[in-house]
């Protein structure tokens, strides 16, 4: 069953990176009609809940036992973010306004996308522990927070390196930061409560019930910018962005989910071995094994 | 003033090393824990 779920995860990973990426290369350097008839909305939408619903499978279908799989996904994760880079440094032309920094962009959106992701998939193993009492979904947490805490403080960085020559200043108490700094710390503060507390039951209980009221600052990061009146521009849609930015944004997206999977995956083997070893029973001393004898 | 942010390679190149190392240092962390991990649950075995 879980194996015929990872050959799906990988079919759907295939048809979104084809509809999100190969379609666009075929129109813009062989000049050829790949998108077998499919219009440009399709073709957005397979690509998208295409790689977050192969994302979802990869986990789900993960034993923790194949170490093959996370290291082939990083692998590829890797290649596709040295695509997109080199296509975002090299080959796209600048942007109209904001010239070469706007390069940074095809880095630092696919990061956001992805810490909120990743953050996302700490909720959803939190209510699935909650419900279930299984630690496998424990160790998903563990591993879904501290990989989207790791590209939120990225996102930060990357943010503040671009706000520096186009804003005029590092940091700004806007809506959109302010939130995302908050989230960034709400979910330090839980991986800190995990680090604290030594009883398995009570860490997975208190760190999935303190994910979910943290998770509410989710939303709040996606929608501040329409909500509020913020400094940081609003999302972006196939319609805004000019066609000859989609390879290097597309292709660091992929590399950016892939990577995300292949370290979730991997945190969490490190988690469940943890937990494994602590809900183990105590070793026989010699004199309870002279008893048992 | 024309309104268009000119140069700031120097920026661009900042960011991409930058997400280029904390990527690769979470990387290599997660698979240093890893095998620890491994090599502690074959230690006990």
């Amino acid at each position: 069953m879980k194996r015929n779920l990872f050959w799906l995860a990988i079919a759907l990973l295939a048809a979104a990176v084809y509809c999100g990426l190969i379609v666009t290369v075929g129109e813009q350097y062989l000049r050829a009609d790949l998108s077998l008839g499919l219009p440009v909305g399709a073709r957005t939408l397979i690509a998208l809940l295409g790689g977050l619903v192969a994302l979802v499978l990869l986990i789900v279908a993960d034993d923790f036992r194949n170490l093959s799989r996370p290291k082939a996904l990083a692998v590829a994760g890797a290649l596709f973010l040295m695509v997109g880079s080199y296509f975002g440094l090299f080959v796209a032309p600048p942007e109209q306004f904001m010239g070469d920094i706007q390069r940074i962009m095809y880095v630092h959106v696919p990061t956001a996308w992805f810490a909120l992701v990743a953050l996302t998939l700490a909720f959803a193993s939190a209510v699935v522990y909650l419900f279930g009492g299984d630690y496998d979904w424990d160790a998903r947490m563990e591993a879904s927070i501290e990989v989207g805490v790791v590209l939120a403080f990225l996102l930060c960085c990357q943010g503040s390196i671009w706000a520096k020559p186009t804003w005029g200043v590092w940091w700004d108490w806007d809506p959109r930061l302010t939130t995302t700094a908050v989230l960034l710390f709400a979910f330090l503060g839980i991986l800190a409560l995990r680090k604290f507390v030594d009883d398995p039951y009570r860490r997975a209980m208190w760190s999935a019930v303190a994910t979910i009221i943290a998770y509410v600052d989710v939303p709040i990061v996606y929608f501040s910018v329409k909500w509020w009146n913020s400094l940081h521009q609003q999302q972006s849609n196939p319609n805004t962005v000019s066609k000859p930015f989609w390879i290097p944004l597309r292709a660091s997206a992929f590399g950016i989910l892939l990577l995300m999977t292949a370290f979730i995956m991997l945190r969490a083997r490190v988690a469940a071995l943890r937990l494994k070893h602590e809900l183990a029973p105590p070793p026989l001393t010699g004199a309870e094994i002279g008893e048992s004898v | 003033m024309n309104g268009v942010v000119s140069g700031g390679w120097n920026f661009v190149v900042a960011a991409y090393a930058v997400t280029a190392l904390v990527l690769l240092i979470y990387g290599v962390t997660v698979i240093t824990r890893l095998r620890d991990e491994i090599s502690r649950a074959s230690e006990e075995r």
